[in-house]
């Protein structure tokens, strides 16, 4: 029977694959560890972070809740503004007369004296006008004012009409 | 010996293994739970500061509340703007001669009334009374204006319409955010300010008079 007898010390002797790979293995694990260990730290210490971050917000909100809460009065009078404005904005954006009184106005200041209007209707999308005048080159020098200035879309005579008691007559369709 | 020698780090190595897998899931899933909860109380901070800085803005503007309800109350205003429109007409030389209130026209958002008015008077006055009438409290539009021929010279009918509404009745939590008021928002306030409040005598009662001798006797 044969026995390997090896007399040399075993620290002496050269280190087999087998011891090599062993102190492989040995340093891969103890780094493995020192940085399981220092990540498992640092993921740690950054949720203590954002755990007291998220309490120190909690806190402010707190705080600024209690505030909002002694201008309860104040809130509701914003409320209330807030609402109104809500409501009328749609109305105020709604066509009215009033948008064209001073165009009408204007209009009325400029007829010459033997020009006058005799009807006339005023809303929030356009203007019926009748105007009623001696001469006739009156009326043509009030429907070149109207439609050089820029300031109507349409200008639509509807009617014209001589009567020899009041001269002539005019409709007009105006849209500002 | 040897497979000792190799088994204890084979060993640690693979337990790391796992338990950084296991350990770092569960790190990463806490971290990425944290970090959205403290966005979430973050953006609620921000909105509350928001609430409160216009809160406090709104505080320093004075009293806007009580002119904006003024100019679209609760109730119908038709006796205040009756009240402004025989004020300015009599301003302007205007004679208000009729004047009839349509029933109210009910609505989500806003009711409305119209009140007609038949005028008469010199046409240039007229009009300028009608562009005061739109800048006196309540809020107003002028729906028509139209000019006819009468007996006693020109009458002129015009359709004002005026608007009121329910007051908002709840307020919510503290916490709830507030929206803010827009530049438009902010000139409509405005305007709605500037606008001529009704003037109302308050008349001071008077103590009864002792009558000494009652039956004359």
């Amino acid at each position: 029977m044969k026995t390997n007898i090896n007399l040399i010390p075993a620290e002496l002797g050269q280190a087999g694959p087998v011891v090599r790979i062993s102190n492989l293995l040995n340093s891969a694990a103890l780094f493995m560890t020192v940085i399981f260990i220092a990540l498992g730290v640092v993921g740690g210490a950054y949720l203590l972070i954002l755990g007291g971050q998220i309490s120190a917000s909690n806190q402010a909100k707190e705080s600024t809740v209690s505030e909002i809460e002694r201008l309860k009065e104040v809130e509701a009078q914003y409320v209330l503004v807030k609402d109104r404005v809500d409501k009328i904005k749609p109305i105020i954006a709604e066509p009215g007369a009033e948008k064209y009184m001073g165009l009408f106005k204007s209009i009325v200041s400029s007829l010459p004296d033997s020009t006058a209007i005799s009807e006339a209707e005023v809303d929030g999308t356009l203007m019926k006008l009748t105007f009623q005048a001696s001469k006739s080159s009156d009326l043509v020098n009030l429907f070149s004012s109207l439609s050089q200035g820029g300031v109507f879309k349409r200008v639509y005579l509807k009617n014209f009409s001589f009567n020899k008691s009041i001269g002539y007559v005019a409709s007009l369709e105006v849209t500002p | 010996m040897n497979q000792r020698k190799l088994l204890v780090p084979i060993v640690t190595i693979v337990v790391i293994i796992i338990l950084g897998f296991s350990g770092g899931n569960f790190l990463i899933q806490k971290i990425g739970q944290l970090r959205s909860d403290l966005e979430a109380a973050r953006q609620e901070e921000s909105k509350l500061k928001e609430k409160l800085t216009i809160l406090t803005d709104f505080q320093s503007a004075g009293s806007v509340a009580e002119v904006v309800a003024a100019s679209i109350p609760a109730d119908n205003p038709a006796v205040d703007a009756i009240s402004q429109v025989r004020l300015k007409s009599g301003n302007f030389g205007v004679a208000s001669l009729g004047i009839s209130v349509s029933k109210p026209v009910t609505d989500a958002a806003l009711s409305h009334t119209d009140i007609s008015y038949e005028l008469q008077g010199d046409l240039l006055s007229t009009i300028s009374f009608i562009e005061e009438i739109v800048k006196t409290s309540p809020f107003n539009k002028i729906k028509k204006f139209s000019l006819g021929s009468a007996s006693g010279g020109a009458a002129y009918s015009l359709n004002q319409r005026i608007y009121f509404g329910a007051l908002p009745l709840s307020l919510g939590r503290a916490s709830d955010p507030l929206a803010a008021m827009s530049d438009d928002d902010i000139k409509i306030v405005t305007d709605l300010g500037n606008l001529e409040k009704p003037v109302f005598t308050a008349l001071t009662p008077q103590p009864s008079r002792t009558n000494d001798n009652p039956f004359g006797i």
